[in-house]
C-alpha cells in the first residue's frame, strides 16, 4: 500500500514525540508520601509502641473499670453494650499497631544488639496478649503478623497457649534486660533495667494468679513491691499537635464542661469510707463543680437531675442501704454534698449539666484537686492533663498477694493493709496538697476496725475488693479479672435495668476480626468463659 | 514543542497538489425558511461547515467532490460539485438520525452509523440556567445518567454516574473531555464526610453558557478509544470557543446572556407551633422540643411549669433569660452588661421562626458575552467568550464567584494544514460555612457544621434574637446552660471552607491532509488548576475537638495537572458501495496531583487568620503522579450507508503497577443496520425510519495511588516527652500487592431507533449488560495479619439496564402552536455476583456497621446497618420472616451485627420535558421522577425525634410499637412520645431511619419570548429574547413524613461511591428568575 511508508513514518514520529516525555515514564510505583520499610529506625519504633501502649491500656482499662463500677457504664443491657464494632480500634492498635511494630523493631534490635529495647517490646507484647486473652479468650498468635507472607486468615490459638507464650516472653524479656544495654527513650523507667525486670515479673505474677498457679506466683520475689517501682505512663499538657493530655482529662475538662459521668457506686463507697471516716482520696479522685446536689441537699431540678425528683421511680434492686441511687447516697435525706454521677447502666439523655456534675480530679487524670471551691472547670484547669495511666502498681501487687494468701489458706490482713497504705500514698504523687501521714493512718485504722469486725472471710473479701477496686482508678483491667476470678465485692451496684442479662464473662470478638478473617467465628454470647475462669463464680451482677 | 518539529518536518516532505474550489449557497426547508446551523459536508471527508443565521454557507472543496447538506429532522441532500460556485439546498423533513454527532476523540460521525447509544444535549438546554454547575444543568437531560447533588449549597459537589457503578473501590465518575482535551472533574473534599467534606466538583470551572453542545457517551463501545479513562462513560463538551471550525459563518456575531435568579431554601420543614423546648412535657434547655405547650392550660400547658408560670421568673408566660441562668463557667453571666441583658431579664415562652429567619434569599447573577467571527473567506475564524457568575446561596456565608475567559480559533492554511486551538482561564471562588456529618446532636466529628444545630432549634428558642457572640472573647454563646451547642450564627461568622481556584485549560491541534483520503492530526492538551484551600475556625467554638475549639487554620494548595499528547492518522475511502474509514494513533496522559500546605492549631488572638498567630504548625503534603500511555485503532466499514460495522481496540500501559501487570488490551465492535434504507419499501406513514444496532465494548480500570508499594509511617510530632517532640515509626497499614492488575469491564448493548407517524414520534431504546471482572477491592484485613487493608482483584459485578428515549411532536405548525414532549426513562440493576472466597461482605462507604456494602447476590448500593431484633434468624444479612421484638421498656433493640436495611438504587428514573410554542412564545417544563431507592436520613429522624415538625403534633397520647414481647406475645407496652420518637425513631435501630426516596420534581420551568424580527429590524440587534424560569420549584418525596419536606437528592457521604445517606448535610435550593439574550 502506498501509504505504508507514511504510516510507518507517523509511528516513528509518534515514538519520538512520546518517548522522551515525562508523560510516558511508566515506573512510578514507589509511594512518595511515606518512607519505605528499609528506612525504619528501632528507636522510632519504640517511641510509637510506648505511646500506643499508654492509650491502649487506658482504653482497655476504662472498659474494665466500667464493668466493675469503678467507672460509670452507659447501657442497660449487658449483651448489647460493647458491640463487636466498638473493639475494632483496640484490636487494630494491638496487632497492626504495637505487635507488628514490636516485630519489626525486634528485627532491627536483633541486628544491632539492642537488648534493652527488645526487652521493653517483650513486656508490652506479653501484657497485650494477656489482656486480649482476658477479654476475648482464644486469639490469633502463632499465625499472626504474617500478612506479608500470605497468611491473611490467621487461625486463633487457645487462650491457654497464648498465656504460656506470653509468660515465656516475659522470661525472655528478663533475660534481655539482664544482658545490659539501655535506652534513652524509655518513657516508663528512664533506662533502669532492674525496674523493668520487676515489671516483667509482676505481670507474670498476675498471669499466674489468673491461672491459679499460686506456687509459681509465690516463687517470684523480685516484683513491684514498692511504689517507687510503679509501672505507669505519665501524660503531658499539650492540647494539640500532638494532644498529649490524659485521655480521661480530655473527656472531663472541656469548654462546655464534663463529658463523662462518675460512678455513683465508687463515690458512695469513698464518702462512706470506714467507720465514719470518708476516704481521704476522694478530693484527689473527684472534683465537685457545685456544693449541693439538686433533690438531695438543694431544691429539686428536673432540668439537670431528673432522678432527684420526689417520687421518682427507683428500681427495686436499687432500694436498699448498701447501694446508692441517683447520687452517691442511698436516701434523699442524706446529703450528697454536690457529688453526683450516674448509676450503673443508666442510659438517659444528657441534660445541660456539664458544669454541675462531678468530674475527675487530680488523680489519675491530671485535673484539679477538690478544694471546695465549687467552680465549673474548663480545659487547662488543674494539671492540664498531666496525669498517669497505671499499668501495674505496688499496691495492686499487695492486694493480689492478699488474695493468694486467702486462696492458699493464709491470712490476708497484713498484705491488705500494706496495699491500702500504698494506695492511699499514691494519690498525691502528681499534684494537689500532700496527703498527711495522719490522714492515711486514721483511714487505715478505720478500715482495720471494720476488717477486724468482719465476721467471715467473705465479709473481709468484700472490704478487700472494694479497696482494691478503688485503687484501680485509671485502669480497671485487673478489676475485671479479679471480679470474674472471685466475685468480690458483692456490694457492687446492680444495673438500673432489673434484667440486664448475663454479666459479660468475655467480650464479643471485634468486628474487624470476625468480618475479615474467614477462620474467625463470633461467639454466641458473652457467657463464654476465659480458659482460666472455667470454675469462676456464677452470681456476678 | 521540539517533538512537533519532527512530526511537521516529516509531513512537510510530502507534497500534494489538488485543485480546489469554493462553493457558497444557502440551505432552507421545503417552505423556503432558512435553516441556520445546517451542516455542509464534503462527502467522504471530515471537511465541513455549518450555515450561519441566515442559512448561508461557504465551503472550499476539491473539484469533483460531492457536498451534502443536513439538518436535524430533515433529509440530507447532496450534490456533485462540477464547477458551480453557488449551490442552494432545499431540505425535506425527514430522517433525524442523519445528524452528525461528535464521538470519541472528536470524530464526527453520522448518528445512523453508530452501533451504540449517545445522548446529545444542545446549548438551548444548557444556557441561561440558574445553576452554574454543568453537572446539575444536565440533570434529567440524558437517559441513563444519574445526577445527585451533595447538598443545596451553592458550589457543593455533584455526582454523575452513567449506567451504574462499575466498581465500588474505584471512581465511578465519568471522563470529561472539553474540546478534545481531558479535563479534570474530580471533587477535592476538604476532609472526610464525618469532619466536613465541602468541595466543589471541578467541572464547576466550566461556564454552561459557553457550551455549544454536550454528547454523553454511555457505553463502552462508544468510549473504547479513550481507554481506561472512558470506562465510566464520557461527557464530551464542545465549547463555543472550541466549536469554531474553518469555513464557517462569515457574519460576525455578538451574543449576550444575562440572568438574575433568586435562590431560596426549598426544603423548609413544616414546623409545629404548639410545643416548645423540653422533654416529657416538662421545660428544660434541652436540644429537644418535647416540652410544654404554648397554651397555658391543658395537661401539657405551661401553667404547670414553675419555670414559666411565674414562680421563678415573676411573670407568667415568661422564663428567666437563658443567659442570666447560664453556668458561670460559660463566662456568659459575667458579660451580661456588655450584652445589654439585665440580670432579671425575661424571655417570652412562645414559638420563634428561628429556622425561617436563619436562611436568607440568595441570588444568582450571571452574565456571558460571546463574540464570534471569521475572515471574509472563512478560512480563519475565532470565538471569544467571557462569563461571570455570582451565586450567593441561601445559607449565610455560602457563595460562588466565577470568571471564565475563553478563546478559540481555527485556521485553514493554504498548504493543507488546519490549525486550531482553545485557551480557557477560569477563576472560581467557593466559600461556605463548614458542613459535617451530624446525628441530630451537635456534630459527630472534630469540626463544626452550620446545619448541625439549625434544623432542630427548639421552637421556643429565639436563634435570631439572642446574641451569638461573647463580646469579650469572641466565643460562641447560646441558650443551653452549659453552652454546649455551638451557635449556628457564630459558625457562619467564625468558620469557613474556602476554595479559590485558578485554572487554565486548552490545547492546540494541527491537522495535515496527507491526501484526499488521509489526514494526520496531533493534539496537545493541558489542564492545570491551582486550588487554594482554606479551612478555618476561630477559637471559641463549642463543638468538635479541642483543636477546633481552640482555633484552627489550614491553608493548602492542590495543584492538579493533566498533560495529554494525541497523534492520530485517519483515512476515509469509498470503494464502490463500500466505505472504509479508520483511525490509528497513540495517546499519552500524565496526571499529577500535588498538595502542599500548613495546618496551624492554637489561635492566639481571636479572629486573626495568619499562621503566625497560631501556636503549633503541622505539614499538609501529598503527591500522586500517574502516567497512562495508550495505542488505539478503529475502523468503520459501511455498505451503501445502510449497514455499518465499527471495530476498535486500545492498549493501555499504566505507571503504578508492576511491569507484568501494567498493560491491558481491550477491543470493541459495534454494528448498525438501517432496514428503512436497505428496504425502502417498508417505509410508510407509520414507519419513517428504523435502525437496529448492537455493540460489544470493553475497558479497563487501573487503580489510583501506589497500591503495590510497601510503606512505613513517620510522625515527627507523635508525642512530647521532656519538652521534645517524640518521633515515631509505625508500620504501614496497607499491604502492598505486586500482583494487582487492572479491572476489566465488558459490555454488550443492543438498541433500536426509529421514527414513526411521519417523523412525529421518535424512539431510541438501549439494553445493556455490563460486567466488571477482577474487581479491584480494598479488601479489609484482620489486623492480626499486621495490616488492615490490601488491594486485590476478586469478584464480579454486573450492571443490567434499559434506557428509553421517546419524543413526540403532538402539534406541528409553521406559525401556530407547536408542542413537543420528550421522555427519557432508565433503569439500572447493579448486582454483586462474586466477592471471592475470603469475604462475604465488603463495606465500601460509610462506617463499618453503617454504610454501603457489597454482598454477593445483592444490589450494589445496598445499605447496611443495625436492624430491629426479630424472633427469627438472619441469613445472608437478611432476616427470615419474623416478628419484631419489643423489649421490656417498650422499645426496639438494635442488632449489632449489621443487616441489609435498604437499597439506594432507584428502581427507575424518568424525565419528561414539554415544550409548547406559539409564534414567539415558548413555554417548557421538565419533570423528574425517581421510583424507589432508599435513603437513610438523619434530617427526617432528627426533625421527628426532637419533636419539631407537624408530624409530631399528636403527642399527648401513648404509643405502642408493633411487634411481640420477649415471651412472643403481642406487644402491649405503652410508651410516651419521647420514648417513641427520640429513643426509637431517632436513636433506635438504624433500620428506623430508612425511608423510600421516591419523588417527583418540577426540575425546570420556563417561559420565553423572542421579540419579532419586525420590531428589531431597525436596531443593531439580531435577536432579543427574554425568559422567565424556575428550577426545583416543587418536589415531593411522598413516602417521607410530610412535615419534614425532605429532599432525597442529597449525597451525604460526599462525591464518592457511597449512596443513600444523609447526615443532616444540607437542604436543597430552589431558584427562579429571568434572563435576557441579545445577539447583534
Amino acid at each position: 500500500m502506498k501509504y505504508t511508508k507514511y504510516i510507518l513514518g507517523l509511528c516513528l514520529s509518534a515514538v519520538l514525540v512520546l518517548a522522551s516525555c515525562e508523560t510516558t515514564d511508566l515506573d512510578l510505583t514507589d509511594n512518595p508520601n511515606a518512607l519505605s520499610p528499609s528506612q525504619a529506625d528501632a528507636s522510632f519504633f519504640l517511641n510509637s509502641i510506648q505511646v500506643d501502649f499508654a492509650f491502649w491500656v487506658n482504653t482497655m482499662g476504662d472498659r474494665g473499670g466500667e464493668l466493675t463500677r469503678i467507672n460509670y457504664m452507659n447501657g442497660r443491657n449487658y449483651n448489647t453494650i460493647y458491640s463487636p464494632d466498638s473493639w475494632n480500634g483496640v484490636w487494630s492498635s494491638a496487632y497492626r499497631g504495637m505487635l507488628e511494630d514490636i516485630r519489626l523493631m525486634n528485627l532491627l534490635a536483633d541486628e544491632a544488639g539492642l537488648t534493652y529495647q527488645r526487652g521493653m517490646g517483650k513486656v508490652f507484647q506479653a501484657y497485650i496478649l494477656l489482656t486480649l486473652v482476658d477479654y476475648f479468650g482464644d486469639i490469633p498468635y502463632s499465625e499472626a503478623l504474617q500478612g506479608a507472607e500470605g497468611i491473611l486468615n490467621p487461625v486463633a490459638d487457645s487462650g491457654q497457649s497464648v498465656y504460656s507464650a506470653a509468660i515465656a516472653t516475659l522470661d525472655s524479656a528478663v533475660a534481655d534486660f539482664n544482658a545490659g544495654g539501655s535506652a534513652n527513650n524509655d518513657f516508663f523507667y528512664n533506662g533502669d533495667a532492674s525496674k523493668w525486670i520487676k515489671a516483667a515479673n509482676s505481670i507474670k505474677k498476675k498471669a499466674l494468679l489468673n491461672t491459679g498457679d499460686y506456687a509459681g506466683y509465690n516463687a517470684i520475689t523480685n516484683y513491684i513491691s514498692s511504689p517507687s517501682d510503679d509501672f505507669q505512663f505519665n501524660w503531658g499538657t499539650s492540647p494539640a499537635t500532638p494532644d498529649t493530655r490524659h485521655p480521661l482529662y480530655r473527656s472531663n475538662y472541656t469548654s462546655t464542661g464534663g463529658d463523662e459521668y462518675m460512678s455513683n457506686w465508687m463515690m458512695f463507697n469513698m464518702i462512706n469510707g470506714h467507720a465514719g471516716n470518708t476516704d481521704p482520696r476522694i478530693n484527689y479522685y473527684f472534683y465537685r463543680q457545685v456544693g449541693e446536689t439538686p433533690g438531695f441537699d438543694s431544691a429539686e431540678n428536673e432540668e439537670v437531675l431528673e432522678c432527684g425528683l420526689t417520687g421518682y421511680y427507683v428500681p427495686p434492686q436499687l432500694r436498699g442501704d448498701d447501694t446508692p441511687f441517683c447520687a452517691p447516697t442511698n436516701a434523699a435525706s442524706k446529703p450528697a454534698s454536690g457529688y453526683w454521677g450516674r448509676d450503673h447502666g443508666n442510659d438517659n439523655g444528657t441534660p445541660p449539666d456539664g458544669f454541675l456534675r462531678t468530674i475527675r480530679g487530680v488523680y489519675p487524670a491530671g485535673g484539679i484537686y477538690d478544694d471546695r471551691s465549687f467552680e465549673g472547670q474548663v480545659d487547662g484547669a488543674g494539671l492540664a492533663g498531666a496525669g498517669v495511666t497505671p499499668v501495674m502498681l505496688s499496691s495492686w501487687m499487695h492486694f493480689m498477694n492478699a488474695e493468694v494468701a486467702v486462696s492458699t489458706g493464709g491470712d490476708p490482713t497484713s498484705e491488705t493493709l500494706t496495699a491500702l497504705e500504698q494506695a492511699l500514698g499514691k494519690v498525691d504523687e502528681i499534684g494537689g496538697p500532700s496527703l498527711s501521714a495522719d490522714d492515711i493512718s486514721a483511714y487505715v485504722a478505720a478500715f482495720t476496725s471494720e476488717w477486724n469486725a468482719a465476721g467471715s472471710t467473705a465479709d473481709k473479701l468484700d472490704l478487700w475488693a472494694t479497696e482494691y477496686f478503688i485503687s484501680m482508678v485509671g485502669n480497671g483491667i485487673d478489676a475485671y479479672n479479679s471480679y470474674r476470678r472471685n466475685g468480690y465485692p458483692r456490694s457492687l451496684q446492680p444495673n438500673v435495668e432489673p434484667d440486664p442479662g448475663q454479666f459479660p464473662l468475655t467480650q464479643y470478638y471485634p468486628a474487624n476480626y470476625i468480618n475479615t478473617n474467614k477462620n474467625a467465628t463470633q461467639r454466641g454470647s458473652k457467657s463464654d468463659r476465659v480458659f482460666w475462669n472455667s470454675n469462676g463464680p456464677t452470681n456476678l451482677k | 514543542m521540539k517533538h512537533l518539529y519532527y512530526l511537521m518536518s516529516l509531513m512537510l516532505c510530502v507534497q500534494f497538489a489538488v485543485a480546489q474550489s469554493t462553493v457558497t449557497g444557502n440551505v432552507t426547508d421545503d417552505q423556503g425558511v432558512p435553516l441556520p446551523g445546517a451542516t455542509i459536508l464534503e462527502v467522504g471527508t471530515s471537511n465541513g461547515t455549518t450555515t450561519d443565521f441566515d442559512g448561508n454557507y461557504s465551503i472550499t472543496v476539491q473539484d469533483g467532490a460531492s457536498i451534502s447538506a443536513s439538518f436535524v429532522g430533515y433529509e440530507t441532500a447532496s450534490t456533485l460539485v462540477a464547477g458551480q460556485d453557488q449551490i442552494n439546498f432545499s431540505l425535506d423533513q425527514g430522517n433525524q438520525l442523519e445528524e452528525v454527532i461528535v464521538t470519541s476523540l472528536g470524530i464526527k460521525r453520522e448518528k445512523q452509523a453508530l452501533g451504540y447509544a449517545v445522548s446529545e444535549v444542545s446549548n438551548e438546554s444548557i444556557e441561561q440556567r440558574a445553576e452554574g454547575d454543568i453537572g446539575r444543568v444536565l440533570t434529567g437531560k440524558a437517559s441513563g445518567v444519574q445526577i445527585t447533588n451533595q447538598s443545596g449549597l451553592s458550589g457543593s459537589g455533584t455526582s454523575i454516574v452513567i449506567r451504574g457503578f462499575n466498581s465500588f473501590s474505584q471512581g465511578n465518575q465519568p471522563l470529561f473531555i472539553v474540546d478534545g482535551i481531558p479535563f479534570s472533574s474530580e471533587t477535592n473534599n476538604q476532609g472526610s464526610f464525618v469532619d466536613g467534606n465541602n468541595g466543589s466538583s471541578r467541572f464547576l470551572d466550566i461556564d454552561p453558557n459557553n457550551i455549544e453542545s454536550v454528547s454523553v457517551l454511555k457505553g463502552l463501545a462508544a468510549a473504547t478509544l479513550y481507554g481506561t479513562q472512558g470506562r465510566n462513560g464520557v461527557i464530551l463538551i464542545t465549547t463555543k470557543s472550541g466549536s469554531s471550525s474553518s469555513g464557517e459563518a462569515k457574519k460576525n456575531e455578538i451574543t449576550i446572556n444575562s440572568s438574575y435568579f433568586n435562590v431560596e431554601f426549598a426544603s423548609m420543614p413544616d414546623y409545629q407551633n404548639q410545643y416548645g423546648n423540653g422533654f416529657d412535657q416538662s421545660f428544660g434547655w434541652f436540644f429537644s422540643n418535647w416540652g410544654p405547650s404554648f397554651d397555658e392550660g391543658g395537661p401539657a400547658g405551661w401553667g404547670g411549669q414553675s419555670s414559666i408560670n411565674g414562680t421563678s421568673s415573676g411573670t407568667p408566660g415568661f422564663l428567666r433569660h437563658p443567659f442570666t441562668t447560664a453556668s458561670s463557667a460559660t463566662g456568659i453571666p459575667q458579660v451580661l452588661d456588655a450584652l445589654g441583658i439585665a440580670p432579671d431579664a425575661l424571655y417570652e415562652w412562645k414559638p420563634y421562626d428561628s429556622v425561617g429567619q436563619f436562611f436568607r434569599t440568595g441570588h444568582v447573577f450571571s452574565n456571558n458575552v460571546n463574540l464570534r467571527g471569521a475572515s471574509s473567506d472563512g478560512s480563519v475564524n475565532y470565538n471569544i467568550n467571557y462569563g461571570n457568575l455570582e451565586d450567593v446561596g441561601f445559607t449565610p456565608g455560602n457563595s460562588v464567584n466565577r470568571n471564565t475567559l475563553s478563546f478559540g480559533g481555527n485556521a485553514k492554511l493554504s498548504n493543507n494544514f488546519n490549525v486550531g486551538g482553545t485557551l480557557n482561564f477560569t477563576q472560581t471562588k467557593f466559600r461556605t460555612p463548614p458542613v459535617a456529618a451530624n446525628y441530630g446532636s451537635n456534630v459527630s466529628g472534630e469540626g463544626a457544621s452550620v446545619f448541625a444545630n439549625v434544623f432542630y432549634t427548639p421552637r421556643s428558642v429565639d436563634l435570631m434574637g439572642l446574641p451569638f457572640q461573647n463580646p469579650v472573647d469572641g466565643s460562641s454563646i447560646y441558650y443551653r446552660q452549659n453552652n454546649s451547642i455551638q451557635n449556628p450564627r457564630w459558625t457562619v461568622n467564625n468558620a469557613a471552607n474556602i476554595q479559590n481556584t485558578n485554572r487554565v485549560f486548552g490545547g492546540a491541534n494541527v491537522t495535515y491532509g496527507l491526501s484526499d483520503n488521509l489526514t494526520a492530526s496531533y493534539r496537545y492538551g493541558i489542564d492545570v488548576y491551582s486550588e487554594n484551600n482554606i479551612n478555618y475556625a476561630n477559637k471559641g467554638g463549642k463543638t468538635g475537638s479541642i483543636v477546633n475549639r481552640n482555633g484552627l487554620y489550614e491553608t493548602w494548595n492542590n495543584t492538579k495537572s493533566i498533560y495529554n499528547h494525541n497523534l492520530t492518522l485517519s483515512g476515509d475511502f469509498d470503494i464502490d458501495d463500500f466505505g472504509v474509514t479508520f483511525n490509528v494513533g497513540v495517546d499519552s496522559r500524565s496526571d499529577t496531583f500535588d498538595q502542599n500546605g500548613t495546618r496551624s492549631t492554637g489561635q492566639q488572638v481571636y479572629n486573626v487568620l495568619r499562621h503566625f498567630n497560631f501556636e503549633q504548625q503541622d505539614e499538609i503534603q501529598y503527591l500522586e503522579k500517574r502516567n497512562i500511555v495508550g495505542a488505539f485503532a478503529q475502523t468503520e466499514l459501511d455498505y451503501n450507508r445502510w449497514i455499518y460495522l465499527t471495530l476498535a481496540a486500545r492498549k493501555d500501559w499504566v505507571s503504578n503497577l508492576s511491569e507484568e501487570n501494567r498493560s491491558i488490551i481491550y477491543p470493541s465492535a459495534s454494528a448498525s443496520f438501517i432496514p428503512t434504507s436497505a428496504f425502502p419499501e417498508i417505509k410508510s406513514d407509520f414507519l419513517s425510519l428504523l435502525k437496529v444496532r448492537a455493540g460489544y465494548g470493553t475497558s479497563a480500570n487501573f487503580p489510583l495511588g501506589y497500591p503495590i508499594a510497601a510503606t512505613l509511617n513517620l510522625d515527627t510530632q507523635s508525642f512530647i516527652k521532656n519538652g521534645n517532640y517524640v518521633i515515631s515509626n509505625t508500620s504501614g497499614s496497607v499491604l502492598g500487592n505486586p500482583n494487582l492488575k487492572p479491572e476489566r469491564i465488558d459490555e454488550i448493548e443492543v438498541g433500536i431507533e426509529g421514527r414513526f407517524f411521519s417523523n412525529r414520534l421518535s424512539l431510541d431504546l438501549s439494553i445493556y449488560n455490563k460486567k466488571t471482572n477482577d474487581l479491584i477491592i480494598d479488601r479489609p484485613l484482620d489486623p492480626s495479619t499486621g495490616y488492615t487493608t490490601t488491594q486485590t482483584n476478586i469478584g464480579l459485578i454486573e450492571n443490567k439496564g434499559v434506557e428509553l428515549d421517546l419524543a413526540m411532536d403532538w402539534i406541528q405548525s409553521n406559525d401556530g402552536i407547536n408542542w413537543t414532549t420528550s421522555l427519557n426513562w432508565s433503569t439500572n440493576d447493579a448486582i454483586v455476583i462474586d466477592l471471592g472466597d475470603d469475604t462475604d461482605k465488603i463495606v465500601y462507604a460509610g462506617f463499618g456497621t453503617l454504610g454501603n456494602a457489597a454482598i454477593p447476590g445483592e444490589s450494589l448500593g445496598t445499605i447496611i446497618g443495625s436492624s430491629i431484633t426479630r424472633n427469627s434468624s438472619i441469613e445472608n444479612f437478611r432476616w427470615l420472616p419474623g416478628d419484631r421484638i419489643v423489649n421490656n421498656q417498650g422499645s426496639y433493640d438494635a442488632t449489632f451485627e449489621p443487616t441489609i436495611i435498604g437499597d439506594a438504587n432507584p428502581d427507575w428514573i424518568a424525565n419528561i420535558s414539554n415544550s409548547i410554542s406559539y409564534k414567539n412564545l415558548n413555554f417548557s417544563f421538565l419533570l423528574n421522577y425517581q421510583q424507589g431507592g432508599d435513603i437513610f436520613t438523619y434530617t427526617v429522624a432528627t426533625l421527628l425525634g426532637r419533636g419539631l415538625t407537624t408530624d409530631t403534633l399528636d403527642r399527648e397520647l401513648s404509643f405502642i410499637l408493633p411487634g411481640v414481647n420477649s415471651n412472643g406475645q403481642q406487644n402491649g407496652k405503652q410508651i410516651n412520645n419521647s420514648t417513641f420518637y427520640f429513643s426509637n425513631v431517632l436513636y433506635g435501630p438504624d433500620e428506623m431511619l430508612v425511608y423510600d426516596a421516591s419523588h417527583w420534581r418540577l426540575g425546570e420551568i420556563s417561559l420565553s419570548y423572542s421579540l419579532p424580527q419586525s420590531m428589531i429590524e431597525n436596531t443593531p440587534f439580531g435577536n432579543i429574547s427574554i425568559t422567565a424560569s424556575g428550577f426545583n420549584l416543587f418536589y415531593n418525596a411522598y413516602n417521607t413524613p410530610e412535615g419534614t419536606n425532605f429532599d432525597p437528592n442529597i449525597a451525604g457521604v460526599g462525591i464518592g461511591n457511597g449512596r443513600g445517606f444523609d447526615f443532616l448535610n444540607g437542604p436543597s435550593a430552589k431558584r427562579y428568575g429571568a434572563s435576557l439574550k441579545l445577539t447583534f
